[in-house]
């Protein structure tokens, strides 16, 4: 289980995360919803320990144990992974060699950039699975890839790497049909492996796929409203106004 | 055969030049105290003229003068002691290449005539004059330098030859031993100035010197912009220009300073140009540089306090064979500083564009971003272009970049266009104007529609002036 | 002329800038050259080379590193221009340079003559902690060959050295070159590649720079004929206090037509490490399908590190993957193979932060 217990974060002295709790299980879809500028990407890396957010109080937990004070690679070492909703570009360094470092990793080997047999194999499958041209794997990490392919290359890191707590910061924005709809199969299969997403967004289109167990609204660093499909339902309908009032009521709590 | 070396001899039409610069001649200091006689100059300004001359004949020859192979100082001597005349006196007497070019531009006589240096005034009740008004009431100070020497001396005091000392090198000493005329300009605080100043027509004849000394300093928040010369061709009485422009913006204000040149071909014309930026200031170059045998410019900033800012756009056409030795030179000496230089240059018959381009990150100066784009445009194969990009960076949390292209008109592009019904030349000075257009937002309207009929004509048929 | 000036004169043409001192610390050169005037230090003219793989020494010659009408004087032609030949003839061939002596000015030349495919190393080991190491290289790929080619110096601390180098490729070669470098206290590295007609060159220098380590890099390039290619690119990573300088003028005549020359430097400054990066550019014609250069530092920012980290490697880990990845950037093959591991190994001796 990974639980976020009272969760307050500040970035450059602003408070951008204020008192958020949640928890999410094997096998869970969690999806936290919000417009722009709610704290929602905040909340990812907060999660994932960014050394400019500053965990001001409250706690990060994976499987019963407290991780709020330890570094981001070693979140990622327990299962947590982050796919991101704008991925840095990093030249020099290509899908293979980010790959192999990290299985070599987990593995616990010394040296991350020993050959790992069967990866090149693997990689170029997942991404034929995935719809990520070939050549892309060894170019230099998303440089010069589209947004599209940038959200490819995410998933298919995760597919590849399997971790248990998947968070993706809009999968979805910017995807045609099919690459909404392979990022849905992606999360249905994790969720069935055993594996718990969280799928942050604003508009979700990967719910007409997939059912969550949990809907989480956030605005202005809060979880103002929690339920079910209807939470979904009522933005799809009304969008985020009704949120203003919401967050007036809140804010006393 | 070897490579072509500019530092050690260059070819232009066949003569080969020696690359030390031969001094003819001299400056007496008596010619320096009667300069500033004349002018009724009070004390302090003398003793600086008298200290730059002494300067001046003791300091080496600068190792980066390029094409610059003999200077006669006894010729600039005599060009003080002989008023100035004109070339030319009535329009008839104009060369007919100048007249034509007028002709073809459409400009109104009396602007022709102004132009010309064949009439120094304008009409009086021209929207300059107007303008020159409402500048009054806002409390800014626009008069020629001479006249703020003796009318402020204490705002001048501050601001001469500080940003840009005499110690600088040779021929900013020779500068400052024999400057005259120039202009001076002070906006006061939170003065944002709404349209731009073409100083050209305002002040213009102040503007004509040899030796012009211009200082344009923005107060506090604030903002001017600043058009000196003009893009239409013009014709000099003197074959040597060493001018300066000293620029300081203040915190938080915006100073642009604009300079379009299209001098005659003979003219060897030198400019140092250096601007200081504080906190939140931003000092914008924009220079277009068309005429001239041979211009040598590098507006210069220093971004001195946190947040300073200082973009260059400088464009130089060398149609014919004439050398444009331009370029820009930043240092970022404090935090969060950013610069950005577009460097666009077109070389076409034997003409040659060099670039020289200095970034430097001083140590301390965390945040820094400076970027440097330069594209050169050769026309034919007998036309060069040099850059030369020198990169210091002493501090490591710093973005830095240059990049530089070259590139040709390909015949597939020439060909595209001459399938639409233009000719050859329309064609290549359509290209052309696409490839500087980058420059023209920044630039006023009739300047951008001048600049441009002054391209078309440059690239056509009759080429260029003098 | 006195030995110092001598040096210095040579040295020249590719001045300082008015503004800055010192691209080249000229005191450590200076230093070294009065005590071998003053008889305190010896003078080995020769050097140790041994050769395996498709590697033959051929014998001796006279190298050649200048134009003919140069007037510069080198003091290391002065020393001794005798060279030793060796022939690669295919395959994969290794040549292991060392210097004789461990203190004295140790001199020597070498000439490789590459006349058949395959990949070539010359492993340069300069131990010299009392003294110089001048080197003076000709690589000379001949017409129609594709060659891989590392050039790797790899300097003891307090090591100095003056490499000089000519590089001349045949027509219709492919030649892949590597400048491997990590220099000692000052190295500084000057010379020339010019690509024959129908040729390509890629040049890569490559600089691993440990702390207080400085190198002074001049690598000048020539396009005289037709149809040649020359991509000249530079990456060095600058740890604490040391100073990475690399010039070079990239030159496309007038005789040219249908060149090619790319000039990129980049460098990666850790703290209070300076870099000085000039790719001057000079075209001198309008056949030309592409000339262009850039230079650039390239910070390694929290934001990468944290993307890295988020897939499990720790900040230092992340840190070297991303400086080895671009320290071997645009390098193919083989040569990429070979620098991989040497990269990882001197990345790893060098202090964690």
């Amino acid at each position: 289980m990974l639980e976020v217990k009272d969760l307050v974060v500040e970035v450059s002295e602003r408070r951008v995360v204020n008192r958020v709790s949640f928890k999410v299980d094997a096998g869970e879809l969690a999806v936290i919803m919000g417009p722009n500028g709610s704290g929602k990407s905040s909340l990812a890396y907060a999660i994932m320990g960014h050394p400019q957010y500053k965990v001001v109080s409250g706690s990060v937990i994976i499987d019963g144990v407290d991780y709020t004070s330890r570094p981001t690679h070693e979140r990622a070492l327990a299962g947590l992974f982050l796919g991101f909703q704008n991925p840095v570009e990093i030249p020099g360094v290509n899908l293979y060699m980010l790959l192999r470092s990290v299985l070599n990793k987990k593995m616990g080997r010394t040296d991350i950039s020993e050959y790992v047999e069967g990866l090149e194999k693997r990689v170029r499958n997942e991404a034929i699975l995935i719809g990520l041209k070939e050549e892309l794997l060894e170019r230099d990490l998303n440089m010069g890839f589209s947004g599209g392919e940038k959200k490819r290359s995410e998933i298919l890191q995760a597919r590849v790497i399997r971790p248990k707590y998947i968070i993706l910061d809009e999968p979805d924005s910017g995807l045609d049909v099919d690459g909404v709809r392979s990022v849905a199969d992606y999360i249905k299969e994790a969720l069935l492996a055993g594996s718990s997403i969280i799928l942050i967004t604003h508009y979700p289109r990967v719910v007409e796929y997939v059912s969550p167990s949990k809907v989480y609204v956030m605005y202005r660093g809060r979880f103002v409203a929690e339920g079910g499909l209807e939470l979904i339902d009522k933005i799809n309908r009304e969008g985020y106004r009704w949120l203003e009032a919401v967050g007036i009521e809140s804010a006393g709590t | 055969m070897k490579a072509l070396e500019l530092d050690e001899q260059i070819y232009i039409e066949g003569v080969s030049y020696p690359k030390e610069v031969e001094l003819r001649g001299r400056i007496s200091k008596g010619l320096v105290e009667e300069i500033s006689r004349l002018k009724k100059e009070p004390e302090w300004m003398t003793r600086h003229r008298l200290r730059a001359l002494e300067y001046f004949e003791k300091a080496p020859m600068p190792k980066w003068l390029t094409g610059i192979w003999s200077i006669d100082l006894d010729e600039i001597s005599s060009y003080y002691i002989k008023p100035a005349h004109p070339k030319a006196e009535r329009w008839e007497d104009l060369p007919e290449e100048i007249r034509r070019i007028y002709e073809k531009l459409n400009l109104p006589e009396t602007y022709a005539k102004y132009l010309a240096g064949l009439t120094t005034v304008l009409d009086s009740e021209s929207v300059y004059t107007i303008m020159k008004d409402l500048l009054k009431d806002l409390g800014v100070i626009m008069v020629s330098m001479e006249e703020a020497v003796q009318k402020y001396p204490d705002i001048v005091k501050q601001y001469f030859g500080r940003v840009f000392p005499y110690t600088d090198h040779k021929f900013a000493a020779l500068h400052h031993a024999l400057w005259s005329g120039g202009v001076f300009v002070y906006v006061p605080r939170n003065v944002r100035i709404p349209y731009p100043v073409e100083a050209f027509f305002f002040i213009g004849s102040e503007l004509e010197g040899q030796f012009e000394h211009t200082i344009v300093v923005t107060d506090e928040n604030s903002e001017i912009t600043f058009i000196e010369g003009c893009s239409a061709p013009r014709l000099k009485t003197f074959s040597f220009h060493d001018g300066m422009v000293e620029l300081y913006a203040h915190q938080g204000s915006r100073l642009n300073f604009v300079t379009v040149q299209n001098w005659s071909r003979d003219i060897v014309n030198f400019n140092n140009k250096r601007g200081i930026a504080e906190r939140n200031a931003i000092i914008e170059w924009i220079e277009g540089s068309i005429g001239s045998k041979i211009t040598i410019t590098y507006p210069s900033t220093i971004l001195k306090g946190e947040y300073a800012k200082t973009n260059s756009t400088v464009v130089g056409i060398a149609n014919g064979p004439f050398i444009k030795d331009t370029g820009s030179k930043i240092v970022h000496a404090a935090p969060y500083t950013s610069s950005r230089v577009v460097s666009k240059s077109i070389s076409a018959k034997r003409g040659i564009n060099i670039y020289r381009g200095m970034v430097q990150v001083n140590k301390g100066a965390k945040g820094a971003k400076s970027f440097v784009q330069c594209e050169s445009l050769i026309l034919d194969k007998d036309s060069k272009s040099y850059t030369y990009p020198i990169i210091h960076a002493f501090e490591n949390d710093a973005d830095i970049a240059h990049e530089a292209t070259t590139a040709r008109i390909s015949e597939d592009q020439l060909f595209y266009l001459k399938s639409r019904g233009l000719s050859e030349r329309e064609s290549l000075s359509l290209m052309i104007l696409g490839f500087i257009r980058e420059v023209f937002p920044r630039l006023p309207f009739e300047y951008v529609s001048m600049l441009t009929r002054v391209i078309q004509l440059e690239f056509s048929e009759m080429g260029g002036v003098g | 002329m006195s030995i110092t000036d001598l040096l210095k004169e040579g040295f020249q043409r590719y001045g300082d800038s008015p503004t800055v001192k010192h691209y080249t610390d000229w005191g450590v050169f200076k230093d070294v050259f009065e005590k071998l005037a003053n008889g305190e230090l010896g003078l080995e003219r020769k050097i140790l080379v041994e050769a395996s793989g498709g590697v033959r020494i051929e014998g001796r010659g006279d190298i050649s590193l200048y134009e003919q009408n140069s007037n510069l004087s080198k003091y290391h032609m002065i020393l001794s221009s005798e060279a030793i030949v060796a022939g690669f003839h295919g395959g994969k061939g290794f040549i292991n340079v060392k210097p004789v002596a461990e203190a004295g000015v140790n001199i020597g030349n070498l000439i490789a003559r590459i006349d058949s495919p395959g990949t070539l190393v010359l492993k340069v080991v300069n131990n010299v902690s009392n003294g110089l190491l001048l080197l003076g290289l000709n690589i000379n790929v001949a017409d129609n060959v594709d060659a891989s080619i590392v050039v790797d110096v790899e300097e003891a601390p307090g090591s100095a050295s003056s490499i000089n180098f000519r590089v001349g490729t045949g027509r219709g070669s492919i030649s892949n070159l590597v400048f491997l470098v990590s220099p000692g206290r000052m190295m500084r590295m000057e010379g020339s590649i010019k690509p024959g007609d129908d040729s390509l060159v890629l040049a890569r220098l490559t600089g691993v720079l440990n702390e207080d380590s400085r190198i002074d890099a001049v690598v000048d390039g020539l396009i005289d004929g037709l149809n040649a290619t020359l991509n000249l690119y530079s990456t060095l990573y600058l740890s604490k206090h040391s100073t990475g300088s690399v010039r070079g003028r990239g030159t496309i005549s007038s005789k040219a037509s249908d060149a090619r020359l790319v000039y990129g430097f980049e460098s990666i400054l850790e703290e209070e490490a300076v870099a000085y990066m000039q790719p001057f550019l000079e075209v001198n014609s309008n056949r030309v399908l592409e000339a262009r250069h850039y230079a650039r530092n390239y910070l390694v920012t929290v934001d990468k590190l944290f993307y890295l980290a988020t897939r499990g490697l720790s900040f230092s880990e992340a840190k070297n993957t991303v400086l080895t990845g671009l320290l071997t950037s645009l390098m193919q093959g083989e040569l990429r193979s070979y620098c991989y591991g040497e990269i990882k190994r001197r990345m790893r001796s060098l202090p964690e932060d």
